[in-house]
């Protein structure tokens, strides 16, 4: 108990860390004409890390219980990409069409949900390795399919890349940060959502006989699951562009201060993702002048820590 | 060193078509049908000059070759090369970013125009075929100068070259120098921001044009801007040469309502991005046309 206290408070004390140096550095400086607009800005980038960083994390803990598979996270699953892809397509499509990224990201998601839902059925039941191979099949698909519709679409490569490797950088009009306004709403209730299934993630994560002897629904929670996932990961994406590590890490880190339970990991994976990829932004967008790709400063962090997860404890 | 005797390996190689009765190839590998192509899509245009076939990578090469009235040389040319309409007609060897190895050699040009570092592995293709290669990588707009200069020479089109050099040389300097220089942001992609930096052509067409670009000391030619950069940098004019936002969507954006190009209403979006960006023949055009966005009063009688 007592170290699960000592745990809430440092995730807090992460989340509130990161948010303050989000707020406080970046390249407008702190005084100054014009602040005011600089601060207004950071506020939105902060808000933007916050819901990215908690649903990636909450998303990557529910599909590593639901698929007894410490692997799973929105990236292993292709939606990210399905979402990068979907959000491509509209940008690709002219300005007009630009100002419905989000919603193009939407429909990508839950469009590789249903098609990685199809492959992976075999014979009336969807099979949890079926799942994951039939995400990393599409996975690969769509990072090609993003490039293409860039290449295609005579747009630079380096929107590319971004897309496929993340950044906080979305400028907000009138209409996107009213678009975001709704998904912080959704964000939230999509996560509360998660949680309110952690007694059947609990059952779950001990394997799927065992938990249909014990009368969990799977198929029921597994589709829940996994539509739930999608439209959070799809809303995320088309803000953000697709983001590593953060969705696999974070709650193998959360369950080392927490243990296995759901009703525990996966708000400690909201708080400590939100904290950890506000960190990653605050050095991407500082260390190097003009800023870097999120996912390089998530992958150099986050893949050692796989390491030692990997070597250790799995 | 690779050695000849291999030849099976390369994909053409150098001495093919000396060597193998030609009949048969230019069955196999097309160069009739190019050719045809050629004479179609140019309709009343005579057949090439013997003794130069040149292929053009580089759209600003090309136009630099129809401004001193060598278009007729060009056997070939890239899906990217618009400008003048009659390069549109030339036989495509491919796009810009992927020129088709096979297609240029069938062409058995003389001389290919390519730029650096976009069609490095060609070049080394190209050369170990041993097809002449000039290599197009002006860095600012001396050397544009040159290139023109240079590229005239090499289609025996050396008077004309000067004489278009001379005529553009005259229109940069009468561009006046204008006593106040508005900060610029230039944005060349919306999501995310990206703008250009000091290393660029637009950079120097802005100082030309009596502009200052926010992002000059950026290392990176095109790196991507944060978005309280640019409002700390308070810009008084926003260039768009994307299509992908508007004037418009740039003047609604969250956070940007007191930067003085918003406040001022001066940003300009659907501007010709070739003049801009293609550094030939037209490049003191577009020296002019930002002179006129910049300093509308000034440049009237101009």
């Amino acid at each position: 108990m007592r170290r699960q206290s000592l745990g809430w408070v440092g995730l807090v004390l992460l989340l509130v860390s990161a948010s303050a140096l989000s707020i406080a550095v970046g390249p407008g400086g702190i005084t100054g004409a014009g602040i005011s607009s600089v601060m207004n800005l950071r506020l939105l980038r902060l808000a933007l890390g916050i819901i990215a960083g908690g649903v990636l994390a909450v998303v990557g803990a529910s599909l590593q219980g639901l698929l007894q598979n410490p692997l799973a996270d929105p990236f292993t699953m292709g939606v990210a990409s399905g979402a990068a892809l979907g959000a491509s397509l509209t940008l690709v499509m002219g300005r007009t069409a630009g100002a419905f990224a989000p919603v193009g990201g939407f429909v990508g998601a839950l469009v590789t949900m249903l098609v990685v839902y199809a492959l992976a059925r075999v014979r009336g039941r969807v099979t949890v390795t079926g799942l994951v191979l039939a995400g990393v099949i599409m996975s690969f698909l769509f990072s090609s399919l993003v490039m293409l519709a860039m290449i295609l679409g005579r747009r630079t490569l380096g929107e590319a890349i971004y897309m496929m490797m993340g950044h906080l950088g979305a400028v907000f009009t009138g209409t996107t940060a009213r678009l975001f306004a709704a998904v912080v709403v959704l964000s939230i209730a999509g996560c509360g959502w998660l949680f309110s299934m952690s007694r059947s993630l609990d059952i779950m994560s001990s394997g799927e006989e065992a938990a249909e002897t014990l009368g969990v629904d799977t198929q029921r929670v597994t589709k829940t699951v996994f539509v739930v996932s999608s439209v959070l990961v799809g809303m995320v994406v088309s803000f953000t562009g697709a983001i590593s590590f953060v969705g696999l890490v974070v709650p193998h880190l959360v369950r080392m201060l927490f243990g296995p339970e759901h009703r525990r990991v996966l708000p400690g994976s909201f708080v400590a993702g939100a904290g950890i990829l506000l960190l990653s932004d605050v050095l991407a967008r500082n260390v190097v002048p003009g800023g870097l790709p999120l996912s390089i400063v998530t992958a150099l962090v986050g893949v050692p820590f796989f390491i030692y997860l990997l070597r250790s404890r799995l | 060193m690779k050695t000849r005797s291999g030849a099976g390996h390369d994909p053409i190689p150098a001495k093919y078509w000396d060597r193998v009765p030609s009949p048969v190839l230019q069955c196999c590998l097309g160069r009739v049908l190019a050719t045809a192509l050629l004479l179609v899509g140019c309709g009343q245009r005579t057949t090439p000059e013997p003794g130069l076939r040149a292929v053009s990578l580089v759209p600003s090469v090309t136009e630099i070759v129809y401004a001193v009235g060598a278009g007729k040389m060009l056997v070939g040319n890239t899906n990217q090369e618009d400008f003048p309409e009659a390069a549109k007609t030339v036989y495509k060897v491919g796009d810009f970013m992927s020129p088709d190895l096979e297609r240029i050699v069938a062409l058995r040009p003389s001389l290919v125009f390519l730029t650096l570092p976009m069609h490095r592995s060609l070049l080394e293709k190209l050369a170990e075929l041993k097809i002449p290669t000039y290599v197009s990588r002006p860095a600012d707009i001396e050397a544009v100068f040159r290139e023109i200069d240079t590229v005239a020479q090499l289609v025996g089109r050396k008077a004309v070259g000067e004489s278009l050099v001379a005529s553009m040389r005259r229109r940069l300097d009468s561009i006046p120098s204008f006593p106040d220089t508005p900060r610029v942001y230039v944005e060349i992609s919306g999501t995310p921001l990206m703008t250009a930096g000091g290393g660029t052509f637009i950079n120097e067409l802005l100082l030309r044009a009596g502009g200052r670009n926010v992002f000059a000391s950026s290392v990176q030619e095109y790196p991507v801007a944060d978005p309280e950069a640019v409002v700390k940098a308070d810009p008084q004019v926003i260039l768009l040469l994307h299509p992908d936002m508007s004037v418009k969507d740039v003047a609604q954006r969250v956070g940007w309502g007191g930067i003085s190009a918003v406040r001022n209403g001066l940003i300009y979006d659907k501007l010709d991005e070739d003049l801009l960006f293609r550094p030939g023949p037209r490049i003191v055009d577009g020296v002019v046309l930002l002179a006129k966005l910049l300093h509308p009063q000034t440049t009237d009688e101009h």
